[in-house]
């Protein structure tokens, strides 16, 4: 199984390179062709199944490249209380997979038993921070390891949020003590959405806890935006890519593709690209030295 | 109740009956007002769990059309909400509701393409369990046939069809043109598993359906033998057994061969 060589770069973060996520129409692509993509990102829930296909290819695109794990369904804003049986899946999944990290989104996806598969807002409140924080410690002290949460894109604001979303945000990773996945295509749909400006976003959380972007298209509707992952990645994505890493230094980098599947060719121009503004950031940032 | 599940629960009710008590608690604002902002929601919880539907129930899917498809996932999704955390398990019960639903149970043929359809999809991702070949079966001593014990693989399941299901299932599999509904002159019945990592079906003669019936309920190779009297000789039917196990095992149906 090949791990991820793990390069701590200056910026004192783990660095894996530049990443796609891992989708069935891409498998037989990725065993036939060993394309040159740094590490794979899986959706957790799609390889808790007992056998078939989607095992079968998991491990053997694992023996090539380092995998993470991504859930959508851990419900961390859930007032439910925490899903044992799915992290005990998770967990055993972890053992099999043997992840570099593991991640899920700062929302809540269900209430009173039910299942909305949608990553759903949380109101920016103190409460609602104490209530994840709370969460997060008992899922970690379960795995054993810190989880990276995720920004999600909104399209509502609560009349409770007393707080912006950047500050809910910090606060939850800060005091939970976990890690950042942070989606730069989410920041522009909500900052669209709220109309925010992300530059205050990005020079506000704390860049020490990213440890993974997304990158990612969206479907415009005119005065608003929703975060579809069905299109190519648009030039203001890539611009506040470009910003965020000048601010962050090297984060390892993934392009998300969920529907109207091109072929993996195209994906690998958008990570090419990723990984071009990685490299010259890279070399603008070499011999600095970041206090993280 | 904390303020955190009220709103949640409010949004719940949105989401489930439209009832936007909701509403009040979200920012109202000019151009893009809180209905709009809410129906995002409203709309992708829909269209998601209806895609996935489409997904798994793709012949159904294909002959049903987009208007009538969607009103049947629809009151689906209002029945049986999902209770799962992965959309891989939210249709399963769409049979049952096609069979139950007072709109839809007269129309029989929904739910048996239904179960059709769900069939394959348990068979795609049935456990993996290494299976016999001819060579295992080889090994069991003569003494030991009559209380020799079969395992079937987990991805093995048989269907009766009263209806076509198999043609409008290949036409979808194909993307040729759907065929007509039509009622069978005989129900048959189909097996489908898993072999490797590809999805099998054929079909299954009325006395391989009770032999392997009585399998799955357990019984032994002789017992097997004494079920086949239905249709055979009793002095046929060891020899109909023995043709049927050799089957099995060429076809990867069997995971284990015991003796008593």
């Amino acid at each position: 199984m090949i791990s991820a060589n793990n390069v701590i770069g200056y910026s004192g973060r783990p660095f894996l390179g530049y990443g796609v996520g891992l989708r069935p129409d891409y498998y037989e692509v990725i065993l036939a062709e060993k394309p040159n993509v740094d590490w794979f990102e899986i959706i957790s829930e799609n390889y808790m199944v007992e056998g078939g296909k989607p095992l079968y290819y998991l491990d053997r695109i694992r023996e090539d490249y380092p995998v993470v794990m991504h859930g959508v369904s851990l419900s961390i804003g859930g007032t439910d209380p925490l899903d044992r049986e799915y992290l005990r899946q998770l967990k055993l999944l972890a053992e099999r997979v043997e992840p570099e990290w593991i991640s899920d989104h700062l929302c809540w996806t269900g209430q009173g038993g039910h299942n909305f598969h949608d990553l759903m807002p949380l109101p920016y409140t103190e409460e609602a921070i104490k209530h994840v924080v709370s969460r997060v410690c008992q899922v970690q002290d379960y795995l054993g390891r810190q989880i990276l949460l995720e920004n999600v894109s909104s399209y509502l604001t609560y009349c409770d949020s007393a707080l912006t979303e950047w500050e809910f945000y910090t606060a939850v990773v800060e005091e939970a003590d976990c890690l950042m996945l942070f989606d730069i295509n989410n920041v522009y749909v909500s900052a669209i959405n709220h109309g925010f400006d992300p530059l205050e976003y990005l020079h506000y959380v704390p860049i020490e806890r990213v440890r993974q972007f997304h990158l990612a298209g969206h479907s415009d509707y005119g005065h608003y935006l929703i975060d579809t992952h069905d299109h190519p990645i648009i030039q203001p994505v890539w611009d506040l890519y470009s910003t965020a890493l000048a601010l962050f230094g090297p984060v390892s980098t993934l392009i998300e593709r969920d529907d109207c599947f091109p072929p993996f060719s195209e994906l690998l121009t958008e990570l090419n690209q990723a990984r071009l503004l990685g490299q010259q950031i890279n070399e603008q940032f070499a011999g600095r030295s970041i206090s993280v | 109740m904390s303020s955190l599940q009220d709103v949640q629960s409010a949004f719940k009710r949105y989401l489930f009956s439209e009832d936007d008590d909701v509403a009040s608690r979200i920012v109202n604002t000019p151009g893009f007002d809180t209905h709009q902002r809410l129906s995002i929601y409203g709309n992708a919880y829909r269209s998601r769990l209806v895609e996935a539907l489409s997904v798994d129930y793709a012949a159904l899917y294909n002959l049903l059309g987009d208007d009538d498809f969607h009103r049947v996932g629809l009151d689906y999704i209002e029945a049986y909400p999902s209770t799962y955390y992965s959309l891989r398990w939210f249709g399963q019960d769409l049979p049952r509701f096609l069979k139950t639903d007072e709109t839809y149970r007269d129309q029989a043929w929904l739910a048996e393409l239904a179960e059709f359809e769900w069939t394959f999809v348990n068979a795609f991702d049935a456990k993996d369990i290494g299976i016999m070949g001819i060579d295992d079966a080889a090994q069991i001593s003569p003494d030991s046939w009559p209380g020799l014990r079969i395992t079937l693989h987990p991805s093995v399941h048989w269907i009766a069809c009263s209806w076509n299901c198999l043609g409008i299932w290949k036409a979808m599999k194909n993307e040729s043109e759907v065929p007509v509904l039509q009622r069978l002159q005989d129900p048959v019945s189909f097996l489908i598993w898993r072999q490797g990592l590809d999805t099998r079906y054929r079909s299954l003669e009325s006395d391989e359906q009770v032999a392997l019936a009585s399998v799955q309920e357990g019984n032994n190779f002789a017992e097997l033998c004494e079920k086949l009297t239905v249709h055979l000789q009793p002095e046929e039917t060891a020899l109909r057994a023995a043709s049927l196990l050799k089957t099995w095992l060429a076809d990867g149906l069997i995971s284990g061969l015991s003796s008593e």
